[in-house]
């Protein structure tokens, strides 16, 4: 009772329809496939709050605009960049990178040079603007507190460094790049004289606060947790997380004295069958508007068009890593030194760590 | 008919001929073509760049960071080896005598533990173990202590973090040879006037150890290769060397560098398999039933 029987000519009919869609199915992905394959783009970028904020700012407004369907992936990983390009099969037709990887990426032959016959770049500010690649916008990478977790507010990295005075747990990103800026400029180095770096003193400034830093930290998700958990009282952190984690009531601070700015970048990998659809899309995305809709509203980066901040409020300003006064504060990543050197401070990282 | 194609299956399993080994074709090629082409290449891309060279391997000995690394890496994993021994040893005993229907629930969430992500376990760890965090807020509020205690991101830690997740390495096989031991034997010695320690100790645990053979070599070998634990868990001084094969596919990009690591790696686990074969003689694993 209730429960329908199933008629065997049901039953015939059902079996059949699965059947027959399982043999049609494939021919009409191949077909559909074919035909869209211009009209498609896969763009692979970080994720998280920032992958959303340009879903809205720039993947939906393009898809609507020119009807192409944007496919998204995350986490553009360098590995699988070389992968793609060596074997010929290029998925990713436009990836979001920082700086970093886009000089190792290029020193392997890995991208296309941006087509400035497309990419208009007279009102994007000249440190974004490279070869191969352009920048979208600014991220900071900051000393970060928890204004709960200590009574005084640290105004430096020397502060970070001094533990009497600020006592508690520390964290840090496990790896060389920008801890050895941090621990010169703790030094006393000035900051527009960091580079070329001077490894010996950095290491010998990064020995002294060893022994209070508590955790290293490897994702940016995790520096924010340690931070609003008060597992540790300051920790260096990206600027735009912070500011995610600030608008949801988590009583943190950013200290733009002695902080990093580096960029994000748009990039296509070489050798992409979508090429020019790449480069178009690219142009949208520096659009003046479209970047003040994202770093004004969505997430508190830096634009790389000087004309978005026409369009972003005062207040916001102030939190934007190229707002000036902050500008003024922070030093300009060097990815250029890094990249040739990456290797051999690692290891040395490493053997620092453990010994 | 049916009776002769019976029989005949039956003469292939047993008396392996050349009709028999027929039947391995299907499992050689797929370990042929998804583990010996790859670790041919891997092998391959450690020595050429683009002529023959041994310099990836120089390289290993010469910079001491990575004997340092390996050290680290063997001495975590013998640990967490041990550490896996003298939890699972009781629990998989207690487990074998336990009634059919409670042993079942076990064996079962034992096996579901299994299919819960890595990171959601390690994560989990640290809001357990974090300063301020639930064992930390209640051992002050006890009054065991006054001070924050540090749990997380040390050697415990990852002993913790790691025992946890390849426990089941350990309990399973330990589990499925007791529970082949024949109960009679244990009662026979007790009949004997043994105590039930000695029973244990004399006639159980001896024939339990292909089991822990087993699970000894499973946890160790799983753990050197473990990096993703030991980076979230650990402090400065817990790393191991599959972090720096990551970081040599993924950040500089040195694949040839990377395969020699990995071969390396490779080739002291295979070294370790051979002592141990050599102290225990792994042809008691047959015995494992399983």
């Amino acid at each position: 009772m209730g429960k329908k029987k199933v008629t065997r000519r049901e039953f015939l009919k059902d079996t059949a329809m699965v059947t027959a869609a399982a043999a049609v199915g494939p021919h009409i992905f191949v077909r559909k496939a074919t035909a869209a394959s211009n009209k498609k783009l896969v763009i692979c970028s970080y994720g998280g709050s920032y992958q959303a904020s340009q879903r809205k700012a720039f993947f939906e407004p393009f898809m609507k605009a020119t009807g192409v369907k944007i496919v998204e992936a995350t986490g553009p990983d360098l590995a699988k960049i070389k992968a793609q390009v060596t074997s010929g099969n290029v998925e990713w037709d436009v990836v979001d990178i920082e700086s970093r990887i886009m000089y190792t990426a290029m020193t392997e032959n890995l991208l296309e040079p941006i087509d400035t016959n497309i990419v208009k770049l007279d009102t994007i500010v000249k440190p974004a603007i490279h070869k191969y690649g352009i920048g979208n916008i600014a991220f900071t990478t900051a000393l970060t507190y928890n204004k709960k977790q200590l009574k005084k507010a640290p105004k430096s990295w020397a502060d970070f460094w001094d533990v009497k005075n600020f006592p508690g747990p520390r964290s840090l990103q496990d790896h060389a790049p920008f801890n050895l800026e941090f621990a010169l400029i703790a030094d006393g180095v000035n900051k527009d004289k960091l580079y070329p770096l001077d490894i010996d003193r950095a290491f010998k400034k990064m020995s002294q606060i060893k022994g209070n830093i508590d955790a290293w930290w490897e994702s940016g998700a995790q520096s924010i947790q340690q931070l609003t958990s008060g597992a540790v009282v300051m920790s260096s952190a990206w600027n735009g997380r912070v500011n995610v984690a600030q608008s949801k009531g988590v009583p943190l601070e950013i200290v733009w004295e002695g902080a990093a700015y580096d960029w994000d970048l748009w990039a296509v990998p070489k050798g992409t069958p979508r090429k020019e659809l790449a480069m178009q899309f690219i142009q949208f995305a520096l659009n003046a508007k479209r970047q003040a809709y994202q770093c004004g509203k969505l997430i508190a980066y830096g634009p790389s068009n000087k004309l978005a901040y026409n369009y972003i409020d005062k207040a916001r300003q102030k939190q934007l890593p190229t707002y000036p006064d902050n500008l003024a504060k922070q030093f300009s990543f060097n990815s250029k030194w890094w990249q040739p050197r990456l290797n051999k401070l690692n290891e040395k990282w490493a053997a620092w760590k453990i010994s | 008919m049916n009776r002769t194609h019976h029989r005949s299956f039956k003469a292939i399993l047993f008396h392996p001929t050349a009709k028999g080994m027929l039947l391995l074709i299907p499992a050689l090629t797929a370990l042929i073509i998804l583990f010996v082409i790859p670790i041919y290449r891997i092998f391959h891309l450690s020595l050429f760049d683009p002529h023959f060279t041994l310099k990836y391997y120089l390289a290993f000995f010469q910079r001491p960071v990575y004997m340092r690394v390996m050290w680290i890496t063997v001495k975590i994993s013998l640990i967490v080896t041990a550490a896996c021994l003298f939890v699972g040893y009781p629990f998989a005993l207690v487990l074998s005598r336990a009634g059919e229907k409670l042993s079942k629930l076990f064996i079962v969430c034992i096996i579901l533990s299994m299919c819960i992500s890595l990171l959601v376990r390690n994560f989990s760890w640290i809001i357990i173990l974090q300063r301020s965090g639930i064992v930390d807020t209640f051992l002050m509020k006890v009054g065991l202590t006054h001070h924050h205690v540090k749990l997380l991101h040390n050697l415990f830690s990852v002993v913790l973090g790691m025992t946890e997740i390849l426990l089941p390495y350990m309990i399973l096989p330990i589990f499925s040879v007791l529970k082949s031991i024949d109960p009679n034997l244990p009662q026979a010695a007790q009949t004997m006037g043994a105590r039930p320690w000695q029973a244990f100790w004399w006639v159980t645990f001896p024939l339990s150890l292909p089991g822990v053979y087993a699970g000894f070599l499973l946890v160790f070998i799983m753990s050197l290769g473990y990096f993703i634990t030991p980076a979230l868990l650990g402090g400065a001084r817990e790393m191991m060397i599959s972090n720096m094969i990551a970081f040599q596919v993924q950040t500089v990009l040195n694949w040839h560098f990377a395969a020699g690591l990995s071969m390396i790696l490779l080739i002291a686990t295979l070294i370790f398999y051979a002592i141990f074969n050599k102290a225990v003689g792994l042809e008691k694993l047959e015995n494992l039933g399983v």
